[in-house]
């Protein structure tokens, strides 16, 4: 490595030699200082990348997420509200995704009227007394997204199945799927045959607008969730949208909050990405015209919370920059609420952690139930996961052992034998006798083992030999921990993590190189997926 | 290579003549220096150049709130290159430069080319700027863990494709 290192070295230097400072700079400098205004001008420390020229795929998902909005501002209103949705800003300073307004452009576009009246959930109860759900979602502007999660019956296994189709409103009371599939979900062939099955061709829904109704082609009526049995409302609550009555929390992201009880809720189940639609997000349709999102990430290690957020998370572009929009309160910290066209985007952070919360409407009270539902949200920022499932297998081709890890390319596995009395995996992590795990988490994960010599005090070994550092004391004082079902010890020190165990006559040795504050949690991840197999070690 | 640092009063700080004054005197003994680094992340001199004078305005116009003028540009010089070579994906390909140095020089600098921005940042800021991983960390606001995966992973890269 010395040779690498004193190569690197003296190559660089070689290579910047090459750049040729301008002997004039400083006159440039001055001249543009001269042109400086008096007044300080707070800017980023770090170069604020033009906004025109962030990643196309950037852009991309941006757009997907006005499409979403665009899409959920079509749901259909209780009311049946027959309103248009201005594309252009009258702000454009505040809406980077909008078009620059154009010299003497006088219309305002308009998309065309957003009555969506078959968009919603919908809900059916057999005469057996179990429901059914039916999803219905703009998708176009003349198309719909159809999922209706079918009876049991449909499947000769028992098992669940679903109808998935592309709908087109025939009439404003008709939709029609041309051709619609039912599956089941354990993949056997449904009753009626594999798709695309005969009987679900021409597959209507007859809207009945009197009663808020949907028939379907075979007879099945479906209603809103809530329908006949609208809650009272209570203090607090919004007229016109259902009751707060439930309370969800986030598996991820470390808030909970209130909704009403009839609601198709999608836990996040990742790590929050801000530039991929609602990955890592809580998501919860109300079926109200109004869909709340809820997602967290550790407190971004940007100087400015605000740059970082209209940087990277503002994907939508809703809104005035953070610093410059107005305050709201979410569980006694003080945020930032923007309030757009169709869109309602605050954000609030702790002292750790950064959350955002959305409600995506198409009603005028909007801002009211995102409110209600802000009053209800409790953060919790402690138990926020900020880590990944652990879903890949790695089985140690010398070490004897497999465990779980995050497969993002950083997987080194060993390839020679470790031998403690040379190598001290502390020290050196490109020793060929470790199987590394780098998990993109600003932690690296280690493994390693040898077989114990004979006679000797195993504590006192490991002490001299494995973990001979001041860091965690004498193994033998080490908080003890149980990794696949052996008991062993565990030291916890600044940026590290180290284990030892013994099974089968082999010293095992895991450690967590980080930067991380949940480092233990995330240990604690990897060693629940431990399996110690020593007898497939490669000797010695 | 240590950064000189220029003391900065606490309070209000100084007046346009005397910051003017203190610009330059950070400027002669770091400019030259900047460049170099900046050059060989980006291996345009044109665009370092940029990049370093750019940072200057702004240590010029941050003067009042930074105490070290020069860890601030050095901060300020790194995330500028760093944004310079996000940008250039987006319109590539991108001209650079050919060093014109010896042939293991060319060899490394080909290789080095071919690591990630983030490697290839850590790696020069490591090996040329001799900075400690935590001070790479600092610069580039990211966990020191990560610097040290990058500098691991860019080495692995080197190692094998040098001895190829």
């Amino acid at each position: 490595m010395s040779q690498l290192t004193d190569r690197l070295e003296r190559d660089l230097r070689e290579v910047a030699a090459g750049a040729h400072p301008s002997p004039s700079a400083w006159e440039s400098i001055v001249a543009r200082l001269d042109d400086e205004p008096e007044s300080e001008v707070a800017l980023v420390l770090a170069a604020a990348p033009d906004r025109s020229t962030r990643p196309v795929w950037l852009a991309v998902a941006a757009a997907t997420l006005v499409v979403t909005a665009g899409s959920i501002a079509v749901l259909a209103t209780e009311d049946g509200d027959d309103r248009s949705v201005s594309i252009a800003d009258p702000d454009a300073t505040t809406n980077p995704s909008a078009p620059p307004p154009s010299a003497g452009a006088d219309v305002v576009p308009t998309i065309p009227p957003t009555t969506a009246p078959f968009a919603g959930i919908w809900e059916s109860t057999d005469t057996e007394g179990s429901s059914h759900r039916l999803d219905i979602v703009r998708s176009g502007t003349d198309e719909y997204e159809v999922v209706l999660h079918a009876a049991t019956a449909a499947c000769s296994s028992g098992a669940a199945a679903t109808m998935t189709g592309t709908g087109r409103p025939e009439t404003n009371e008709r939709l029609v799927i041309a051709q619609a599939d039912l599956t089941c979900h354990d993949g056997t062939t449904p009753s009626i045959g594999p798709p695309p099955q005969a009987e679900l061709a021409n597959f209507t829904f007859e809207l009945d607008t009197a009663n808020d109704e949907l028939v379907d082609s075979s007879g099945v009526v479906w209603q809103r969730p809530w329908q006949g049995s609208q809650p009272t409302l209570t203090e607090g609550a919004v007229a016109g949208f259902p009751d707060l009555t439930t309370t969800f929390v986030s598996p991820r992201n470390g808030f909970s909050i209130r909704h009403p009880d009839r609601v198709a809720l999608t836990p996040a189940t990742s790590l929050w990405n801000p530039e991929v639609t609602n990955v890592g997000v809580d998501v919860m349709e109300t079926g109200a015209a109004a869909v709340f999102k809820g997602a967290s990430t550790a407190k971004p290690g940007w100087p400015s919370i605000d740059e970082w957020f209209d940087e990277y998370a503002s994907r939508g572009g809703c809104g005035a920059p953070r610093r410059q929009q107005a305050e709201i309160t979410i569980d006694g910290y003080v945020g930032r609420i923007a309030e757009c066209p169709n869109e309602i985007v605050a954000t609030v952070h702790t002292s750790g952690r950064f959350y955002l919360f959305t409600v995506l409407h198409d009603r005028s009270d909007a801002r009211a139930v995102f409110d209600a539902f802000a009053a209800t949200i409790d953060l919790t920022p402690p138990t926020a996961v900020d880590f990944p499932d652990l879903t890949t297998t790695f089985v140690s081709p010398t070490n004897g052992y497999s465990f779980n890890y995050i497969d993002r390319g950083g997987l080194t596995p060993a390839t020679d034998v470790w031998d403690p009395g040379n190598d001290q995996l502390a020290d050196n992590q490109f020793d060929d006798g470790v199987d590394a795990v780098e998990t993109g988490f600003a932690a690296v994960f280690m493994g390693a083992s040898a077989k114990i010599p004979d006679g000797v005090s195993t504590d006192e070994w490991i002490d001299e030999y494995v973990s001979p550092s001041d860091c965690g004391g004498p193994r033998s004082q080490q908080a003890e921990i149980t990794i696949d079902g052996q008991s062993g010890r565990i030291s916890e020190c600044p940026n590290e993590i180290e284990a030892t165990v013994v099974a089968g006559g082999r010293l095992y040795l895991f450690t967590l190189a980080h930067d991380r504050n949940d480092a233990r949690a995330f240990f604690d991840a990897f060693v629940a997926t431990i399996d110690l197999t020593p007898e497939t070690a490669a000797a010695p | 290579m240590m950064m000189a640092t220029v003391d900065v009063k606490d309070g209000p700080g100084p007046a346009t003549d005397e910051r003017v004054a203190r610009l330059d005197a950070l400027y002669r003994v770091e400019y030259a220096a900047m460049v170099r680094l900046a050059y060989t992340l980006l291996a345009s001199n044109g665009e370092a150049e940029e990049i370093v004078r750019d940072s200057f305005i702004e240590v010029y116009r941050r003067w009042h709130e930074i105490r070290k003028p020069g860890a601030y540009l050095r901060c300020a010089v790194v995330s500028r290159c760093r944004s310079a070579l996000q940008r250039r994906k987006m319109r590539p390909p991108y001209p650079v430069e050919e060093p014109c140095v010896s042939a293991p020089a060319s060899e490394l600098w080909d290789v080095l080319r071919r690591l990630s921005d983030d490697q290839r940042i850590a790696v020069v800021l490591r090996y040329y700027g001799g900075y400690a991983a935590s001070d790479i960390a600092a610069m580039l606001d990211i966990p020191g863990a990560t610097v040290r995966s990058h500098l691991r992973r860019g080495l692995a890269t080197l190692r094998k494709e040098l001895e190829e």
